[in-house]
């Protein structure tokens, strides 16, 4: 039973690897249940009147996009079924590269066009510096010019934005983070300032250090992770890659769950305990 | 001049923001406006530091022929190929985007993905029931583990409802007296900053 | 099911080998620190650091300087500029100082926006904490109350300048440890699987882009 706390990492590697392989060649089709974080958010997102603003926080890297991707993609479908209208910028260097990757065919598939239906305003230099700019004055935040760098005048859907503010017609933010700069400024310079309220789609990893601001309604609700893509996937009637992962999610956990449980035993029946 | 202007320049930077942020008057000047830019573009130009810094550290590798230096030499020519591409074509260029899309993504994604690996076998060594404290912590991480996967509702049907009750309930006081602590260190860091006692961000001058 | 892998030399088929290869040589680090492995490393670094050159020049130093500098005459943006180059000087040894006054400028905003735009967010947890017991369901009424002793354990717990040893202040400070490591464990199990789906990510587009066994 010793024997059980003495696994070494080359087979517990191979396991993750088998557990992982099992689960996309034999999925489970494990049904996920939609929790109140995630249909905080739709409700809140389907609430808005058709033609809002919504200002999306592309605050991620490549290195977090199999957690957040699917969770843009299942909020952009909604975006665009709701008839709303994107403002695409991020604080984080690649992340409206990666956004205006993900957003380019669902805007197709919805005959949205860009710069009338939704615009990416692209990185700019400065973190929070920057995004206070976006408050008061975009053109100067954005140095006048888009993702692209072309020229905002040019775009029909900037033709009344002035700032990130209501009076411009913005509703919700939605960010979907993998850190700082993230939810912290936007709460900060945005929610608390603009009193625009806010939804993060967040890393399974920040759930729990997301709730106090979530449970004091500071956040109006949060996407959890790749469970919350495919709850929200199921929500707009659109699965993708957020169902898929969860079923190997779950054969991941039995496998953590499990080798913990192992390495105990052997722990409790061990002599020199 | 080498460390008073500094020092004037950090107070008047940080009154600038805080006058302006709770008086209406000198908010109307639009000075937070002029600063923000400011340190945009401030920002802006330095992006090449990296480039810089990384150049100074491997060209200093390749001189020595320290052990590995031809990945240096591999570093710094894709570091100026890529910039230079980056520069001819922009990054929607057709070239810049493959390699972005196809190489840099990929690598980036599965460096962080490798903690999987790592993290299984921290669980499988270092989660043991040693102590009451540390059964506490077992026991809230396997129940969100299980939890936040559909296999735990799978198992017993309120696993969800049990795991959404402790994120709710004592994860979410837990985790509140962390952040209430964590803005009450900041705002004094925030005032040592101001009134000069924080200098470590001079550098290793700071004391000169 | 079987094996279906793409063309190597098909324009729809290079990305996904590049993609797929890429990924194993950063898996070859499981069996052990090896040349692949460190190849990959620095060729990651390399296109990390060079992207943004592009993107930052186009999106924002270019239009700066060639609509706003030059086109609306807006040369007191020399001075930021100039700053801004200022940063370079840490690598002369002899005018690093220099970089202090750039330095000088974010430090001194982000001391004075932490104190600004941080106090409403700080407020609102704290009044957030005083919850209303009066809800329509009994067990709302008893998750109050339970929220709201935690969040005082918890706050007692992190009281270090006040005696633990008088009974009262030593059990509500145990509580707030059991509250404290609840949150932690939560965090960690949500970390495991934060970094699972980020591999499982990876792991499917091997199967699946690349090796053709997914549907």
């Amino acid at each position: 039973m010793q024997k059980l706390q003495a696994i070494g990492r080359r087979p517990i590697y191979v396991l993750v690897f088998l557990v992982g392989i099992i689960a996309f060649l034999w999925p489970l089709g494990l049904p996920v249940s939609v929790q109140p974080d995630t249909l905080t958010v739709y409700k809140a997102l389907d609430a808005l009147p058709a033609g809002s603003l919504v200002w999306f926080g592309a605050e991620y890297d490549v290195s977090t996009k199999p957690e957040l991707d699917p969770q843009v993609v299942a909020v952009f479908h909604h975006l665009f079924q709701k008839n709303l209208k994107p403002v695409i910028y991020g604080m984080w260097l690649r992340g409206p590269t990666i956004v205006q990757g993900l957003v380019e065919p669902i805007a197709e598939e919805y005959g949205k066009q860009y710069g009338v239906d939704w615009i990416n305003l692209g990185h700019k230099p400065g973190t929070s510096t920057n995004l206070r700019l976006m408050t008061s004055n975009i053109t100067e935040g954005a140095a006048g010019v888009d993702h692209f760098g072309k020229p905002l005048a040019n775009y029909p859907i900037m033709r009344n934005v002035t700032a990130l503010d209501k009076a411009s017609g913005f509703r919700h933010v939605v960010i979907a983070e993998a850190g700082t700069p993230g939810n912290r400024e936007y709460l900060g310079i945005v929610v608390k300032e603009k009193a625009i309220p806010m939804s993060v789609a967040t890393l399974t990893m920040s759930i729990a250090e997301n709730k106090p601001f979530v449970v004091a309604g500071d956040f109006t609700g949060q996407i959890p992770g790749l469970r919350g893509a495919a709850e929200y996937e199921y929500l707009v009637g659109k699965a993708g890659k957020g169902a898929s992962g969860t079923d190997a999610q779950s054969l991941a956990a039995l496998l953590v769950f499990g080798l913990v449980v192992l390495g105990n035993i052997g722990y409790l029946t061990s002599p020199r305990r | 001049m080498r460390k008073e202007f500094p020092m004037l320049l950090t107070v008047v930077a940080a009154l600038t923001v805080i006058l302006s942020q709770f008086f209406f008057h000198i908010a109307e000047w639009n000075l937070m406006d002029v600063l923000d830019k400011w340190l945009n573009v401030m920002w802006g130009i330095a992006i090449g530091l990296g480039i810089v810094n990384l150049s100074v550290v491997h060209g200093k590798k390749i001189m020595r022929r320290a052990p590995g230096f031809y990945n240096s030499v591999v570093l710094l020519a894709i570091l100026y190929v890529y910039a230079i591409l980056g520069l001819w074509t922009t990054t929607q260029g057709y070239y810049h985007a493959w390699i972005f899309d196809n190489v840099y993504a990929p690598l980036d994604s599965t460096v962080f993905g490798l903690v999987a690996f790592f993290i299984t076998t921290a669980a499988y060594r270092a989660f043991k029931v040693r102590t009451w404290e540390a059964t506490v912590m077992l026991l809230a991480g396997m129940i969100l583990l299980l939890g936040s996967a559909p296999i735990g509702e799978a198992i017993w049907a309120d696993w969800a409802h049990l795991r959404q009750w402790f994120l709710d309930i004592p994860n979410a006081a837990g985790m509140r007296g962390i952040v209430l602590g964590i803005y009450l260190g900041g705002f004094a860091t925030a005032l040592r900053v101001m009134l000069g006692l924080e200098r470590a961000w001079m550098g290793a001058m700071g004391g000169r | 099911m079987s094996f279906d892998f793409p063309s190597l030399l098909s324009a729809d088929g290079a990305p996904v080998w590049a993609a797929a290869l890429c990924t194993l040589a950063i898996w070859t680090f499981l069996i052990r620190d090896n040349p692949i492995y460190r190849l990959a490393e620095h060729v990651m670094v390399a296109l990390a650091a060079g992207w943004g050159v592009g993107y930052y020049y186009y999106s924002y130093i270019h239009p700066v300087i060639t609509e706003e500098l030059i086109g609306q005459g807006r040369w007191f943006y020399i001075i930021p500029i100039i700053l801004g180059l200022f940063l370079y000087t840490r690598f002369i040894p002899s005018v690093s100082w220099l970089a202090r006054y750039p330095m000088s400028a974010y430090i001194g905003y982000g001391a004075g926006y932490y104190l600004a735009f941080n106090a409403k967010p700080f407020l609102s947890q704290v009044t957030a904490s005083f919850v209303s017991f009066s809800q329509p369901a009994f067990t709302g009424t008893l998750n109050q109350i339970v929220f709201f002793i935690c969040i005082l354990a918890s706050l007692v717990y992190f009281f270090f300048t006040i005696s633990k040893e008088r009974p009262a202040m030593g059990y509500a400070s145990q509580l707030g440890k059991i509250v404290i490591l609840i949150a932690l464990g939560a965090h960690f199990g949500n970390t495991v699987l934060y970094r699972y789906n980020l591999f499982l990510g990876r792991l499917s587009y091997v199967l699946g882009e690349w090796m053709g066994l997914l549907q």
